[in-house]
């Protein structure tokens, strides 16, 4: 894929049609995505950026984002609408308003003017036609402008006070829906602000900046080539490495994990730094992720961890396994007051593998700890080889084992908490062959070919908002062919954007 | 001194709000009969059980004791407005060993009690939306909604799901069907959301009713963009997109009403709005303060449907499969409580007995309201239904609580519920404030037991 990301940046000079990203060619590739709902954090990103006033303080007034079947929070299908739900982004509009009123450069930075008066009509203007393309993601047209102005200004000569024109404007643009939801013509050829906006909903999580709807404006982004040299400043942005720490805390399921609050932004940060060596400075094998033995601590990480005293943040040959050894996972991985291999493993087998396992069955009660507590829990977790639990214990269970080194905390562990008795070996079986502790299931897993077809796949979801669906079958090949040949996230997100599925809209 | 609450400034004020507890203090000075007085509908769900004997049971059936169990010490203070139930069952169903299922059974043991006691329906697995079909408070708002600022109110008291994990599905308890497509209604979790929600009740001033004029005609403004939007849209987009704008034009119309001096508006709203107690971390036995988000809560539902903002709740106290720390002192989860009755039978009746204290806050209010020559209770059904029976996954001997609306279902009682399934609860709730309703999911009838 490398060498076709040259050839396209090479195209671009020559007037070339540039090649696609193999298997994403047919611009239907995509299957049918309904119109889709920004969700709360891409609410508050989009007009904080927009406005140039942060939003993140009033996260809480907006709606919950509703789980679908799958990680992401952005599951179009899973989105609904209510009374209580209008009136939730009512209030928010009303919070986020009063700020805008309260900003006394607001004016000058959006309208590049000062108002001479509470009814200064030309400012307001310039004012409501920067804000509107940024919120609307899309310029205002004369009839909007005129319409909105003719309706705001009165109100805020009635009282006075050009701050009223600038809440009414932030009443208008944060709640309607024009902003609220991402609408694209029924089917065919996007047009440019349509792919603007996939382009930094994909990349960024957010509305588009000035620059990418300039883009738009100037009818560039129906190129492909265009798309890719947009794509690769936005990716430099700082704004891309949030969509992706977003994108993996959703999938590998820590975006709200229990992590001790002292030490959550440590955690944080030390796989947030590994996603933005990986994918960011080195370009290298995504799933580097998993057997990465490097890792990002902070002294108080490295204490929690029982590590050797480090005196600043830095970078040290941890302990392998990438994330599988992060205090951010491992933290998933609780029940019965220890750690759970039976959890720890599901939660690897269906999130990094995409696996499903069959319904638990009525009879089994999944609240009550396996076997003699007393007993190690090597004896107690027998179901891995009794018959009826094996098929699904057999392959979890012996996941979760190879991890039992590492506590709750992420603290290593020779032996089980107020059992020396019972010492942990951590050996795990992976698809049928033994593995000894995280370094042995970390390269197992980046080895596997379930695990790269999984992570674009999750990767689909969380672009698509939405489970695959067969008409999605041929893409998700595609995806899945150019990690085996390139391996790069990276790569596969500027090949995304540069493919003509993200310029096209398949109908219903 | 009270006045009269400016939504508007108590958003602008939100960042330099103090802790206050919303006490008594907060609660309407007057409030306004409506010529016709309406009724409402209020269910309450629990994601626990509601211990084991002799904490949750109140002995012989016929009036409540003079002194109620562990389980239900929070109910005294209201013994005469509620009655509870006992001997209600869930029928069980395994898809393996059985061709057919009962009416409205149970084949898990997590995540599906809202399906069967709120909808009426089978439930077949853990659900996406958990509850799968139309619950109760969705077809009381059909019936009774009409008019009020919302045709119903989603609340949840606890925060967080404390599992570790972040789905919130088991944090849903209503949904309701449009066009065809069932739709889980998110609830408001933050008290001070919910105080900004419901009281916008500023039109008694000149100040506020000229703010409330501006935000009104704001959204008039999105409103006449229907057209423009959706004109461009493929079939299934326009639809979600329209159904978003029938909500704002509701939303206009309940401003107009409130500016014209009709709907919730003109009641005298609380002096200052709550603050929301910390967030504790998403861990398990997590806690954030719940008591008082629930207190909070408890006293906003009574005063939103005293002053008709509202006429129908539904109010998740608690997820099902509860994973929040316990009552007493949050050291354990009440779910994992639940599963040790041997050796926590104090936590467990505490468990309990914390969501029937917050439950009878809300009764006492609503009997302290007064509405013409009655209460507002008089002419309001609730119910607090909870997930298991009196041990873990249980679901036979199951009890739970209606209390209110005096003239048609009996209050002050212990009553045997026949083994009959328990979700006939919320068709006699329904029945009882005027619905001809006969059915719910897959039951049929009332429960007779507790009906007048």
């Amino acid at each position: 894929m490398k060498t076709v990301l040259l050839c396209v940046v090479l195209a671009s000079c020559t007037g070339d049609p540039p090649p696609q990203p193999q298997g994403l060619t047919d611009p239907a590739a995509f299957g049918i995505t309904g119109v889709r709902r920004l969700t709360r954090l891409e609410i508050t990103s989009s007009v904080g950026a927009a406005f140039g006033v942060p939003a993140d303080d009033l996260v809480a007034m907006l709606p919950e984002d509703l789980a679908g079947t799958n990680p992401f929070d952005n599951d179009y299908e899973a989105q609904t609408i209510s009374g209580l739900v209008i009136e939730n982004y009512s209030t928010f509009a009303q919070a986020y308003a009063a700020k805008l009123a309260a900003s006394p450069d607001l004016a000058q930075a959006l309208g590049g003017c000062t108002p001479a008066g509470p009814g200064d009509a030309a400012c307001f203007r310039a004012v409501l036609a920067t804000a509107g393309r940024r919120i609307f993601r899309h310029p205002l047209t004369t009839d909007e402008l005129d319409a909105y102005g003719a309706k705001i200004l009165p109100a805020a000569t009635a009282t006075g006070s050009f701050a009223t024109a600038l809440e009414m404007m932030g009443l208008l643009l944060v709640q309607h829906p024009r902003f609220l939801y991402r609408t694209e013509r029924p089917a065919g050829d996007l047009d440019d602000f349509e792919i603007a906006t996939r382009m930094a909903f994909l990349l960024w999580g957010e509305n588009p900046d000035d620059t990418l709807l300039d883009a738009a404006e100037g009818g560039e982004l129906v190129k492909s080539e265009n798309r890719l040299t947009q794509a690769q400043r936005m990716l430099d942005d700082p704004r891309a490495q949030r969509q992706l720490h977003r994108f993996h805390a959703l999938w590998l399921g820590y975006s709200v994990a229990p992590l001790p609050a002292l030490l959550a932004d440590d955690l944080r940060s030390e796989t947030e730094h590994l996603i933005d060596r990986v994918v960011f400075e080195q370009d290298a094998d995504w799933l580097a992720l998993f057997a990465s033995d490097e890792s990002y601590l902070t002294p108080a990480l490295a204490a929690q961890y029982g590590l050797p005293a480090i005196a600043q943040p830095a970078w040290t040959a941890a302990r392998g396994g990438g994330v599988l050894s992060h205090g951010t996972f491992l933290t998933l991985g609780a029940k019965f007051g220890d750690t759970s291999p039976t959890v720890r493993g599901n939660e690897i087998y269906k999130r990094i593998t995409c696996s499903d396992l069959p319904p638990i069955p009525p009879s089994v009660d999944t609240d009550m700890p396996p076997g003699d507590p007393s007993q190690c829990k090597q004896e107690r977790y027998t179901m891995r080889i009794l018959g009826g639990c094996q098929d699904c214990h057999g392959i979890i269970d012996n996941i979760g084992f190879g991890l039992e080194n590492f506590g709750v905390s992420g603290a290593w562990r020779a032996t089980e908490p107020g059992k020396p008795q019972c010492a942990i070996g951590g050996n795990g079986i992976w698809d049928g062959a033994a593995f000894l502790g995280v370094q042995g299931l970390g390269k197992r897993i980046a080895e596997d070919t379930r695990t790269g077809a999984c992570a674009t796949k999750q990767l689909f979801r969380f672009v698509a908002g939405r489970d695959e669906t067969t008409d999605d079958a041929a893409t998700l090949d595609a995806l899945a062919a150019e990690y085996r040949d390139e391996r790069s996230l990276r790569t596969m997100l500027t090949g995304l954007v540069a493919s003509p599925a993200i310029a096209f809209r398949k109908g219903n | 001194m009270k006045k009269p609450l400016s939504r508007r400034a108590m958003l602008r004020g939100a960042g330099a709000l103090v802790a206050l507890p919303f006490l008594e203090a907060m609660l309407p000075r007057r409030l306004f009969a409506a010529p016709i007085v309406p009724k409402r509908f209020v269910t309450a769900f629990c994601g626990t059980i509601v211990g084991v004997d002799p904490q949750s049971n109140p002995g012989a059936y016929g009036a409540l004791p003079a002194t109620l169990p562990a389980s239900w010490t929070g109910l005294a203070s209201v013994r005469s407005h509620v009655s509870i139930i006992s001997n209600l069952e869930i029928p069980s169903y395994n898809s393996g060993t059985s061709p057919t299922a009962p009416a409205s059974a149970l084949n898990q043991p997590h995540g599906v009690s809202p399906a069967t006691t709120l909808a009426g329906v089978t439930s077949i697995d853990h659900m996406p939306i958990m509850v799968k079909a139309q619950t109760a408070d969705q077809y009381a708002a059909a019936g009774l909604g009409a008019g009020a600022k919302l045709a119903s109110l989603q609340v949840r008291t606890q925060l967080l799901p404390y599992t570790g994990g972040n789905s919130n599905v088991w944090g849903i308890m209503s949904a309701k069907l449009t066009n065809g497509q069932l739709n889980a209604l998110p609830p408001i979790v933050s008290p001070a959301q919910l105080y900004a929600t419901l009281f916008s009740g500023g039109v008694s001033t000149p100040a506020g009713a000229a703010a409330l004029a501006r935000e009104a005609s704001v959204l008039d403004l999105i409103a006449e963009d229907r057209d423009r939007l959706t004109a461009s849209l493929g079939a299934n987009d326009k639809a979600r997109v329209e159904q978003h704008f029938d909500e704002i034009r509701t939303l206009e119309q309940s401003m107009q009403a409130a500016l014209a001096g009709g709907g919730g508006g003109t009641c005298s709203g609380p002096a200052s709005a709550p603050v929301d107690p910390a967030a504790g971390p998403n861990t398990f036995s997590g806690w954030s303060n719940e008591t008082l988000r629930g207190q909070m809560m408890a006293d906003m539902i009574a005063y939103a449907l005293a002053c008709d903002l509202t006429r129908v709740a539904s109010w998740m106290m608690t997820f099902e499969q509860v994973q929040m720390g316990n009552a007493v002192d949050q050291a354990t989860q009440m779910h994992d409580d639940s599963h040790n009755g041997a050796t926590r039978p104090i936590q467990i009746a505490a468990n309990c007995n914390w969501h029937a204290t917050l439950f009878a806050r809300l009764v006492g209010k609503l009997a302290t309201m007064p509405e013409g020559s009655a209460t507002v209770l008089d002419s309001t059904f609730l119910s607090l239904i909870f997930a298991e029976s009196k041990t873990a996954h249980g679901r036979t001997g199951m009890r739970h609580v209606v209390a209110g609306m005096p003239s048609r279902i009996k209050n002050g009682l212990h009553i045997d519920g026949q083994a009959l399934h328990p979700g006939k609860i919320q068709i006699s709730g329904l029945q009882a404030v005027g619905l001809a309703t006969t059915t719910l999911g897959e039951l049929g009838g009332a429960l007779a037991p507790i009906m007048v």
